[in-house]
């Protein structure tokens, strides 16, 4: 229903262990990051869902994201137009890109060196040189560009633009877009299959996730999510994640207050998950027993046993996690 | 981007105001497959645009022409046209004062334009959707009066803002979702006054508040009238839990709510309006929508500049979704509800296919924030939630083809 979101607000939620393949001391703690637009915290949750601590971040921290050694954590400050780096252990800020307009989402390339932000407002994707801070290359994007994923071989990289219902794909090596695909409305975060293969992007106003094969950079498939009792317009897809054993992905629904669970090889819904009021960010934690899902108009984390699909537990965090 | 009209469309039919003569002569361009151009009709001085004369001295803001909204959606969609091999352009073109609209229509239509976005008032574009073929979807960008979508129900004619009955409807949803179902009537001497005052009264009963009085305000001082002239004494009577006002006008519907004799809140032209459209709306990516008009048009974007920005983009989506190449695609699209549009509102929309009304969420907004979109989670209906505002098919004396 109209009424159930509030501003469009990325919920982002970040675990240590479970984002980075790269062994670091930080990823051994298993914490998990969660990040609150309305008031500008991050808070640390410990394996268990307890809160850790938080700390006052940048303004409005929406996409996150960890260094490949896990000892910074990078934070889109969307009202800030930074990009900040966060130490891990003390929660200081490291250090501090700049003249990022509005940053949403980014990615990090597989080897640490270059950011590609989407730039919300200026329909724009910079690339940052996280070295020297500098903005190296820029692309035109459609307008709203939200989600941003790296392909691990470093070959490509996929933004999707929210409002132009389009993915654009850079080809790294060659800088330039060499493929737009047209997607269902609403186009807004990406998840990689553990072997690379295909990317998924969920279409949020058309509550649908479209499923892309990277070789030919086709729509190949898509995933439906039909709630028994709900409408379409109820269903407002978010975020991903995928098993390790790329058999298994959990995709949160928005409006729809739940998590689907999704059978990857057949694309079939087989379960889904009542979590809180409109989740959007999720991740799995290490050992996969654990799913942690960032409820925005809930204002808490809740934890979902992965094994009995049903949350053991809700932790109340910021404003607008 | 705002490309001029071809000189065969000729200049002598149209005139074209406020532009220059040599631009009149440019070449035409035909409208290939993947050049789709729609034409964005407007009224020399027309009164709408016109600085307001408020009765007692105060100033009602002039309402800005709405292009920009228009310009904003070709921009907006331009990146995923390109992928599409498509451009889409805006002919501008401006009817001289006096000059007939159906002569226009046939023009408009040989010229090869996909869609006309008709910035006119209601006699023109009454006119103009009676002349033109069937197969050219008119976009009307600013009534909301009903009879237009009860009269109109054979002709291409798309309408982009709530009708009054949806504004209606979204109001009273909320009131009785508040438990404020006893409701107090106090309408102008106008008849759209009137009109909104019953529309209001339909609305209540639809959703289960109540009209405990319903009396016309008089403009004036005569002590002799004074149970039509002084708010206070003729809101003095049985109590009620909210007050509807229905001054279309502006005029002495700025005081009403410290003129009241109980304090109660005031809903419909004052207070908490129900609206398209606001510059403050915080949801489902409007403030993106507000930010990039306001970089374009250096003002707020309002109703009239998100009408002409939707009619814009139901076309490309129509385009995009359906490969609509010509008129008739487009018309045939919109009309029978295939194309959903995201609209910025949190649902997609889509045009009803029985009397053309754009199905969206209403915002309800007071001086300086949207407080609420209807529909409201109550109100359930067999097909959207979005059809419980406004006339539904069996209620409309239009059918579906």
């Amino acid at each position: 229903m109209p009424g159930s979101r509030p501003t469009r607000v990325a919920a982002a939620i970040l675990l240590a262990a479970a984002l980075s393949p790269a062994p670091a001391r930080a990823a051994g703690t298993g914490q998990i990051f969660v990040s609150n637009e309305r008031s500008s915290q991050i808070f640390v949750l410990t394996p268990d869902g307890d809160v850790a601590s938080s700390f006052e971040s940048c303004g409005r921290p929406r996409g996150m994201q960890f260094t490949p050694d896990h000892a910074r954590l990078l934070v889109a400050c969307g009202s800030d137009d930074t990009i900040a780096a966060y130490d891990v252990a003390t929660h200081k800020l490291a250090k501090r890109f700049r003249d990022v307009p509005d940053p949403e989402a980014f990615a990090l390339s597989p080897d640490g060196r270059n950011l590609y932000v989407s730039n919300e407002d200026d329909a724009e994707a910079t690339v940052i040189d996280i070295g020297t801070g500098a903005v190296v290359q820029r692309y035109p994007m459609g307008d709203e560009p939200e989600g941003v994923l790296a392909t691990p071989d470093g070959r490509y990289v996929f933004v999707a633009s929210e409002a132009a219902n389009l993915v654009q794909v850079i080809d790294v090596a060659a800088k330039k877009v060499v493929k737009e695909i047209v997607t269902a409305t609403r186009p807004r975060r990406f998840a990689l299959t553990p072997d690379a293969k295909r990317v998924w992007v969920s279409d949020e106003i058309a509550g649908l996730v479209e499923i892309i094969d990277v070789s030919t950079l086709a729509v190949v498939g898509q995933v439906t999510f039909d709630v028994p009792g709900l409408r379409h317009d109820e269903i407002t897809p978010v975020d991903m994640a995928i098993s390790r054993d790329g058999r298994t992905a959990y995709v949160t629904l928005g409006r729809a207050n739940r998590v689907a669970v999704v059978d990857v090889a057949t694309l079939k819904t087989t379960d889904f998950i009542l979590t809180g009021k409109r989740p959007w960010g999720l991740r799995l934690s290490r050992d996969e027993t654990r799913l942690y899902v960032a409820n925005g108009l809930s204002d808490d984390v809740a934890v979902v046993d992965t094994a009995a699909r049903k949350v053991i537990k809700a932790v109340p965090v910021g404003v607008i996690p | 981007m705002n490309r001029l009209p071809s000189a065969a469309l000729g200049a002598a039919l149209f005139g074209l105001a406020a532009l220059p003569a040599a631009a009149q002569e440019a070449p035409r361009v035909p409208a290939g497959a993947a050049d789709l151009h729609v034409v964005y009709l407007s009224r020399e001085n027309d009164p709408a645009y016109q600085p307001v004369r408020a009765e007692n001295g105060v100033t009602v803001p002039t309402l800005p022409d709405p292009f920009p909204g228009a310009e904003l959606a070709i921009r907006d969609t331009r990146a995923t046209a390109r992928a599409l091999d498509l451009a889409v352009e805006l002919d501008r073109r401006v009817l001289p004062e006096g000059a007939p609209v159906a002569e226009v229509a046939a023009e408009i239509a040989r010229s090869g334009a996909v869609a006309v976005v008709a910035d006119v008032p209601k006699d023109d574009l009454v006119a103009l959707a009676r002349a033109v073929p069937k197969t050219l979807a008119v976009f009307d960008v600013r009534q909301h009066d009903d009879d237009l979508r009860a009269g109109f129900c054979d002709a291409p004619l798309f309408h982009l803002l709530p009708s009054d009955a949806m504004a209606t409807d979204a109001l009273a949803q909320f009131v009785v979702g508040k438990n404020w179902r006893r409701a107090f009537v106090l309408y102008g001497p106008l008849p759209a006054d009137k009109a909104l005052a019953d529309d209001f009264a339909a609305s209540a009963k639809k959703f289960g508040a109540k009209v405990v009085a319903a009396k016309q305000f008089a403009i004036g001082n005569d002590p002799r009238r004074r149970d039509e002239i002084d708010v206070s004494l003729m809101t003095a009577s049985d109590d009620y839990d909210v007050v509807f006002l229905a001054d279309t006008a502006g005029d002495f519907g700025r005081f009403v709510p410290w003129q009241l004799s109980r304090p109660r809140p005031v809903i419909g032209t004052e207070g908490l309006r129900a609206a398209a459209w606001d510059p403050l709306a915080e949801r489902f990516g409007a403030p993106q929508v507000n930010h990039r008009f306001a970089r374009l048009a250096k003002r707020d974007m309002d109703n009239g500049d998100w009408a002409t920005w939707a009619a814009v983009r139901s076309v490309v989506e129509a385009a995009i979704r359906h490969g609509a190449r010509d008129a008739a695609a487009v018309e045939k699209s919109l009309a029978e509800d295939a194309t959903p549009i995201d609209l910025s509102k949190g649902v997609e929309s889509s045009f009803r296919p029985w009397d053309h009304q754009l199905r969206q969420a209403v915002m309800l907004r007071s001086a300086d924030a949207v407080i609420a979109y209807a529909p409201f989670e109550p109100f359930l209906h067999r097909r959207t939630p979005l059809d419980t505002l406004g006339v539904d098919l069996e209620e409309s004396p239009c059918r579906l083809k």
